[in-house]
């Protein structure tokens, strides 16, 4: 991959629209607090570098998203990428055999964008991963400045793929064990409803396992942007209408959550891949009888199950609250009203009626224009559409039974593209960070184009005391809303701020050592993690 | 002689003011007792949310005060005076004659509910005072005028389980008001003492000779 191609992607992971001139400023990372340090522990071989997760006490592995491979960091050797047993008739164009990689579509928001670990991982060496399965048997990244319509085609339908692995450690190896889910990945042209052009965004890509409970298997949340779709998962019962004539997607599926559908959600799973009975829909008692398709209504019956949240646009960052067990996410918006959420069992974050808190859907369409904005280029519901109060928008909520709506804990009124989210947990960075909540944002403190303030963030946010919601220091934002008036822009943020220039942060996890480390990478894609201590 | 038993009788008042000159007090009732003039707001026509500027007294005796703060004023749960901004102080300047100022003085949350911290308050005569509570607290000083106080604290408490918390410096029930008697008698007092005294050594002086 040329660096080209990795500046694109990494642009797109993080930033989702962030201009070429906003990237291309490459700034020193720092941070604000001067009893803390800030070591910079690996600056090259990642690149474009998604998630990490720590195998040992010491030991590190590192996803990376358009190589499609995995890298062990181990005290005092040298790095080394994990190879993968692959099965035959388990991945695309792949027969069965040892690899270097993951066979994946990396274009746009696509590739290897988690890899996390059974709760058991030291006993059972269970490797969980999320990527995009290409559909040539080899990776497909971006050549070109733009992605080609046949690049953004040759990826699976069903391509964003949750499996298991087991670990071998003495063969630095991943066996593939099985998949668990598979989920929506190619995006069709809907010329029929405006949708006109091929698109590979969207696509989630986290995985969280809760804490544990006794005696019961160990669950995991992953969550799928919305793909593009527009159908219930979305808020629009009848498809893309502001009206009750129902609109299937292309090929006939949604806009009920069949497999095709099944996107801007949270699902949560058993460790197998089966679902667990205390799911908030488990016991739904609809059927859907709007799809004629017996097989799709089938799977919208069964898919319904795995839902713990919908109503969500698209997410780089989940993370579970060590001390109450509690799921966060940060949301991207499109230009108005970026969010952390709490999220709860049943949860509807609201997508595509509200983003941000509901009584600022005003905002919300403004920002977005209702003259010409597409949200998103999705020309099929455009911002016209959005509803012009709070009542008409609740009003078009799809209240599925056991649901709940709830607002964002906090939102940035223009964009700032928060990414990566995780917690401290404990004191190695001082008392008063324990249980803080660390969020990235690659178009963050943007407003401020000097220096090594510039571009890519890192905010502080402090719990309140239940830990359901945050408290701030600025009671200007006790409102929950950065009013800032430009997308990145700093205003009403001096007191959350954190560090400066850290790019693009992909995840951010406390180490077994209780020091914290953040995986990110420059403007040119090329990853780095950084560890964070007191001095 | 009956010179000189006056003359100890007002040095020995003079002592005693000096020891006694700054007062504290817990009841309200008692700090009240104390003053000749006084005037109290609660703050009620206060609204919720941010008061830009200085909050000014409509004052009252003649006295008055005003509240600021650096990055602005808060109000929560109506009928109280904090900061915007976690750890900044709550200065108060007096107008009119003050030296006795009382009322609840604490750390509030985000939500205006009093936190375990501490809050210092520091008064232009070098008083300080450090509490943990929102309990009545008065204050006074019979030798000098109070100009203004200082209601200074941590941005963040840090409880046992190392949580943080956001606190708001917080006042409410502010009371101003001038001792009986004023620091203007003390003075005369002092003045009358210092006389008496060099009058008493100058005769000392007279009789050695």
């Amino acid at each position: 991959m040329n660096t080209r191609n990795l500046f694109a992607s990494a642009a797109v992971l993080g930033a989702l629209t962030i201009s070429m001139s906003a990237v291309q400023a490459q700034q020193t990372p720092k941070l604000l607090d001067p009893t803390l340090k800030l070591e910079t522990l690996v600056s090259s071989g990642i690149p474009i570098a998604t998630s990490m997760v720590f195998v040992n006490s010491t030991d590190y592995i590192v996803s990376m998203k358009s190589a499609g491979k995995i890298r062990l960091f181990a005290t005092g050797q040298t790095p080394v990428d994990l190879t993968f047993d692959i099965p035959a008739s388990t991945w695309t164009g792949v027969a069965a055999g040892n690899y270097p990689n993951l066979p994946v579509n990396s274009i746009s928001e696509r590739g290897l964008l988690c890899v996390q670990l059974h709760p058991d991982f030291a006993t059972n060496k269970y490797v969980y991963t999320y990527a995009t399965e290409s559909s040539t048997g080899a990776n497909v990244s971006q050549a070109g400045n733009s992605a080609t319509a046949l690049e953004l085609s040759s990826v699976v339908p069903l391509g964003n793929r949750v499996d298991r692995w087991i670990y071998d450690s003495v063969n630095k190896k991943l066996v593939f064990d099985m998949n668990i889910i598979k989920l929506q990945a190619l995006q069709p042209v809907d010329s029929t409803n405006g949708n006109t052009t091929l698109r590979g965004n969207h696509n989630g890509g986290i995985i969280r396992f809760e804490k544990k409970v006794a005696g019961q298997p160990a669950r995991m949340f992953v969550i799928i942007g919305d793909n593009g779709r527009r159908g219930m998962m979305q808020n629009l019962e009848f498809g893309p209408t502001t009206g009750t004539t129902r609109i299937a997607d292309v090929g006939s599926f949604g806009p009920e959550p069949d497999n095709r559908a099944l996107t801007g959600v949270v699902i949560r799973l058993n460790d197998d891949g089966t679902i667990p009975t205390d799911n908030p829909f488990y016991n739904h008692s609809l059927t859907f009888s709007g799809q004629t398709d017996a097989g799709l209504q089938n799977e919208a019956v069964a898919n319904l199950k795995r839902v713990y949240a919908y109503g969500i646009r698209n997410s780089f960052g989940m993370a579970i609250d060590p001390f109450t067990g509690k799921l966060w996410e940060s949301e991207n918006g499109d230009d108005a009203m970026d969010e952390l959420n709490v999220i709860g069992s049943g949860f509807n974050g609201g997508w595509i009626q509200f983003m941000g808190p509901k009584s600022r859907i005003g905002q919300f369409r403004d920002i977005e224009n209702p003259t010409t904005g597409s949200l998103g280029n999705q020309n099929r519901y455009p911002v016209s559409s959005i509803s012009t109060t709070t009542a008409a928008g609740e009003a078009r909520l799809v209240n599925i039974p056991g649901a709940t709506y709830g607002d964002p804990v906090f939102s940035w009124k223009y964009c700032t593209a928060p990414n990566a989210i995780g917690f401290i947990n404990g004191n190695g960075l001082g008392a008063k960070y324990n249980g803080n909540l660390i969020v990235g944002s690659a178009r963050g403190n943007s407003g401020n184009t000097a220096g090594a303030n510039a571009y890519g963030v890192l905010y502080r946010f402090v719990p309140n005391a239940a830990r359901t919601g945050l408290q701030f220091a600025d009671r200007l934002l006790t409102d929950k809303v950065a009013d800032n008036t430009t997308k990145g822009g700093v205003t009403e943020q001096s007191t959350v701020l954190f560090g400066t220039g850290f790019n693009i942060v992909t995840d951010v996890i406390t180490a077994p050592d209780g020091s914290l480390y953040i995986l990110g990478m420059t403007s040119q894609g090329a990853g780095n993690i950084f560890r964070i201590s007191k001095k | 002689m009956t010179q000189r038993i006056l003359a100890l009788g007002a040095l020995m008042a003079i002592t005693t003011i000096a020891a006694h000159a700054q007062k504290t007090y817990t009841s309200a009732s008692d700090f009240l007792a104390d003053a000749k003039l006084s005037y109290s707001d609660d703050f009620t026509s206060v609204a919720d949310g941010a008061f830009a500027g200085t909050y000014t007294a409509p004052g009252g005796s003649g006295l008055g005060f005003g509240v600021s703060a650096t990055n602005g004023l808060w109000s929560v749960g109506g009928g109280n005076i904090s900061t915007s901004m976690a750890g900044d102080s709550l200065t108060v300047n007096f107008t009119g004659g003050v030296n006795m100022v009382g009322g609840s003085f604490w750390a509030a949350d985000m939500d205006g509910v009093a936190t375990p911290g501490t809050v210092t308050l520091t008064f232009s005569d070098g008083g300080t005072y450090t509490s943990a509570s929102s309990a009545f607290f008065g204050y006074s000083n019979a030798n000098a005028w109070l100009t203004s106080m200082t209601l200074s604290l941590d941005s963040e408490y840090i409880d046992s389980n190392s949580f943080s918390t956001y606190q708001y410096g917080s006042l409410d029930g502010l009371t101003v008001g001038q001792a009986v008697p004023e620091p203007g008698t003390y003075a005369a007092f002092a003045l009358l003492g210092t006389t008496l005294g060099a009058a008493v050594i100058r005769r000392r002086k007279l009789a050695a000779k």
